[in-house]
This record gives C-alpha cells, sequence and structure tokens, in this order.
C-alpha cells in the first residue's frame, strides 16, 4: 500500500473520529443543556457550572485539535503523493537507465574494436605505402636513349 | 432540591451519568484512534523517507554509473578520433604512391617508347651500313674479276709472239695490259678500303642497336616494376581505404555512444531533481505528520483533565443520587 494511500486512509479515520467527537460532543452538551433545564436547584446549578460548563467549553478545542490533525495530514497526503511519484519514476527508470548505459558500453566496445581494427590497417597500410614510395623512389627515371 | 421531582432528577442525574460515560468513552476512543492513526502515519511517514532514501541510492548509483560510462566514452571517442587520424593519414599516403605510381609508370612508357625509337633508328641505320657494306663487297668483287681479267689478259699478251720469216720470235707489247692491271689493282684497293670502312660502320651500328635493345630492355623491366609498384599501391589503397572505413565507423558509434549516454545522462540529472522533489515532499509530508503528532498531548491532557473532571462529576452524580434516594425513601417513595 503506499504511503500517500495510507495517509488517506488516516485522514478518513480521523475524519470519521472527528465526525464521532462532534456527534458525541454534541449530545452531551443536549444532554448537559437538557440537565441544566431540569435540574435547577443549586445542586444542580452547581454541577452544570462545575462539570459540564467547562467540558462543553472545551469541546470546540477538542474539536479544533482533530480537525488541526487531519488538515496537517490532508495537506501531507498529496505531497507524499508527489514523493511517492518521483521515487516510482526514479526506481522505475533506474533499471532503464541501467540498461541504456550497459547498450552505451556495448557500443564502446564495439567503437573500440573498429578502432583498433582502423588503427592496424591504417599502420600496415602506411607501411606498405612507404615501402611502395621507397621502390618507386629507387627505381627512378628511365635512362635516355642514345641520340 | 425543592421544588423539583426527586424521581425526575433521579432519571436526569441517570442520564447525565450515562452521558457522561459515553461522552468519555468516546472521547477516549477518539483519542486512542487518532493516536493509532498518527502512530501510522509516522510509520508511513518513516516509510516514504526510506522509500526516499532508496530512490536517492538509485540515483547515486546511476550518477557513478554514468561517470565510468562517461570516462570510458571520452577514452573511446579520443582513440577512434586517433584511428580515423591515422587511417586518413595512411589513406593520403596510399593516394599519394598511387600518383607516384602513375607517374612513375608514365616515365617509363615514354622512356620505353623513346628507346624503342631509339632501337628502330639504330636498327635502320644498321641496314643501311649493312647496305653499303654489301654495295662495297660488290665492288670489291667486280674489282677482283676485273683484276683477274686484266691478269689474264697481261698473261695472255706476254705469252703471245709472232714469228717472222726468219724465224724471230716478236713479243707484243703489253703496256695496255699491264696498264689495266695495275688499274685493276687500285681498284681492288679502294674496294677494299671501302669494304673495310662499311664493315667499321656495320660494326658501330650492330653495336648501337645492341645498346639501344638493352635500353628498350631496361625500359621495359622498369615499367614492369613501376607497374607492379603501381597494382601495390592501389591493392594498398583497397587497405587504407578499409581502414578509413572502418575509422569512420569506430567514429559513428563512438558519437552514437556519446550521444545515448548524453540522454541517459540528461534522464539522471531529471532523476536526481525529482530526488530532491521527493526529498523535500518527504520531509514536508514528515514535518506535516510530526506537526500532527505534537498535538497529541494537548489532547491527551485534554482527555486527562476530563476524565478527571469526569470522575469528580461522576461522585457529585453518585452523591446526588445517594441523596435522592434518601429523600425518597423519607418521603416514601
Amino acid at each position: 500500500m503506499s504511503v500517500s494511500f495510507a495517509l488517506e486512509q488516516i485522514v478518513r479515520r480521523l475524519d470519521d473520529s472527528s465526525t464521532l467527537l462532534l456527534y458525541h460532543s454534541r449530545t452531551a452538551e443536549h444532554d448537559y443543556g437538557e440537565a441544566g433545564h431540569l435540574w435547577r436547584d443549586r445542586r444542580g446549578t452547581s454541577f452544570i457550572r462545575r462539570f459540564a460548563v467547562p467540558m462543553v467549553d472545551s469541546f470546540p478545542r477538542i474539536g479544533a485539535i482533530v480537525a488541526d490533525q487531519g488538515r496537517h495530514l490532508r495537506l501531507a497526503q498529496p505531497k507524499a503523493g508527489e514523493a511517492e511519484t518521483a521515487i516510482a519514476r526514479i526506481l522505475g527508470m533506474h533499471d532503464v537507465v541501467v540498461q541504456a548505459l550497459s547498450e552505451v558500453i556495448g557500443l564502446t566496445d564495439q567503437a573500440q574494436h573498429l578502432a583498433a581494427a582502423a588503427t592496424g590497417r591504417a599502420h600496415e597500410g602506411a607501411a606498405k605505402a612507404e615501402t611502395i614510395l621507397a621502390g618507386l623512389s629507387a627505381l627512378g627515371l628511365p635512362p635516355a636513349p642514345e641520340a | 432540591m425543592a421544588g423539583s421531582d426527586p424521581r425526575q432528577l433521579l432519571i436526569v442525574v441517570d442520564a447525565l451519568t450515562q452521558s457522561i460515560e459515553r461522552w468519555l468513552y468516546s472521547f477516549a476512543s477518539a483519542e486512542e484512534n487518532v493516536r493509532r492513526g498518527l502512530q501510522d502515519a509516522q510509520d508511513a511517514g518513516r516509510q516514504l523517507l526510506d522509500q526516499t532514501r532508496q530512490a536517492r541510492e538509485a540515483v547515486e548509483d546511476l550518477q557513478s554509473r554514468t561517470a565510468a560510462a562517461t570516462e570510458r566514452v571520452d577514452v573511446t571517442r579520443s582513440d577512434s578520433d586517433k584511428a580515423l587520424a591515422l587511417a586518413q593519414k595512411a589513406d593520403r599516403r596510399a593516394l599519394d604512391a598511387i600518383g607516384r605510381g602513375q607517374t612513375r609508370l608514365a616515365e617509363w612508357q615514354a622512356g620505353l617508347a623513346r628507346a624503342e625509337e631509339s632501337l628502330a633508328l639504330a636498327q635502320r641505320l644498321l641496314a643501311e651500313a649493312q647496305r653499303q657494306l654489301a654495295a662495297a663487297q660488290a665492288m670489291l668483287a667486280a674489282a677482283q674479276y676485273e683484276l683477274s681479267s686484266a691478269g689474264s689478259a697481261l698473261t695472255a699478251c706476254l705469252s703471245s709472239y709472232t714469228v717472222d720469216q726468219q724465224g724471230n720470235r716478236h713479243y707484243r707489247n703489253c703496256s695496255g695490259e699491264r696498264a689495266r692491271v695495275e688499274r685493276a689493282q687500285a681498284a681492288v684497293h679502294a674496294a677494299q678500303h671501302e669494304v673495310a670502312v662499311a664493315r667499321t660502320r656495320v660494326d658501330m651500328a650492330a653495336a648501337r642497336v645492341a645498346r639501344a635493345r638493352a635500353v628498350v630492355q631496361r625500359c621495359q623491366a622498369g615499367l614492369d616494376k613501376a607497374g607492379r609498384l603501381l597494382t601495390d599501391a592501389r591493392a594498398n589503397r583497397l587497405l587504407t581505404g578499409d581502414a578509413l572505413q572502418l575509422g569512420l565507423e569506430a567514429h559513428a558509434v563512438a558519437d552514437q555512444a556519446a550521444h545515448r549516454l548524453q540522454l541517459a545522462a540528461d534522464e539522471v540529472a531529471h532523476l536526481d531533481q525529482l530526488a530532491g522533489q521527493a526529498e523535500s515532499f518527504a520531509a514536508s509530508t514528515a514535518d506535516l505528520i510530526a506537526a500532527a503528532a505534537d498535538q497529541l498531548p494537548a489532547l491527551a491532557a485534554h482527555l486527562q483533565e476530563h476524565q478527571e473532571q469526569g470522575a469528580q462529576g461522576r461522585l457529585d452524580l453518585e452523591l446526588t443520587e445517594l441523596q435522592l434516594r434518601q429523600f425518597d425513601r423519607a418521603d416514601g417513595l
């Protein structure tokens, strides 16, 4: 599984958690509100003030934390995707480039072989040309006939 | 709790207790889910960094291979350039040999023609000398015949006489015959001289013919040798032409290798850029995951706070419930 896909799944799980938290926080908020309406005596007011209100007050902060975490991972997911695309391209091209370089080496071998053959024939040809030129020089000009 | 129905309050307290339980359970469950999710994200981030490192290693491997191939291509291009230069030089030298061979062949062909002309002239001179010798010899033979005839006439003259009546012999006057003999002898001497002169001329002409023939033979031998050398030069041109063709092929293949190396090097440079981008993206991914994970303690602190508040609240509700039930029993509910 790709990292990008894994992050996408994790973001979805965080979204689910965020949705559940939101649902339960609203349910709790509703429960506390209803309790505050029904339980109006001193103890009830005290309970609501001491426990329910702080909890309800912190719901947005908790939701914000989870949402922020989700936002970070949501931002991370395409970056991971970009990284994985680049990595896949690199790893995919590695063998292709290795093959291309291997062919380059093969071509250099072929060129070296041709160059060696050309050098050998060139030396042989040059030596023969010198021998022929020396022979022509030694042959000289024909004798002049008697006048 | 005056003014409130204790039964209704018991229901409210029970509902509150359950709500707190549900909330805390939900919060703890969500927190755990988030924690595990972020742990998975951190694992994924590490996996991504690991993959990025592998990609970087792959690029470094390609860079190393490219450097080795570049070195090899450079050596090959240098070698093929040298081979081509050698082949071109050898081919120029072979062409030079052909040119000089053709010139030399033409010189010897012209030399042979001149020698043959000279031989023909010498042969004509010899024939003329021989003709002059034959003429001189004919003249000598005629002079000798005349001498012989003159000698016979003189002898006949000297031996002829007349006898007169007294019986005396009277020999003839042979001065004319003698003079004829003397003229004939002079003619023979002159003819002999002419023959000797003509023979000398024939000998000289024959010697010239021999010399001219020798020159012709030397020219023919030289022409043969020039021909063989030109044939050798032409055959050698095939060899140097072959060397030139091989050198050009080596050069072309080396160029092809360099071109393909350049393509591979461009691709490697592109992959290097991609590796840099992957590293940057992977680092950003890790940073973002870390930023998300950094908020876990805050979430845990909220959970801890809610759990403590929940525990306190539950205690409060339990105490309230107890009091309500005591109140209910006291009222006979």
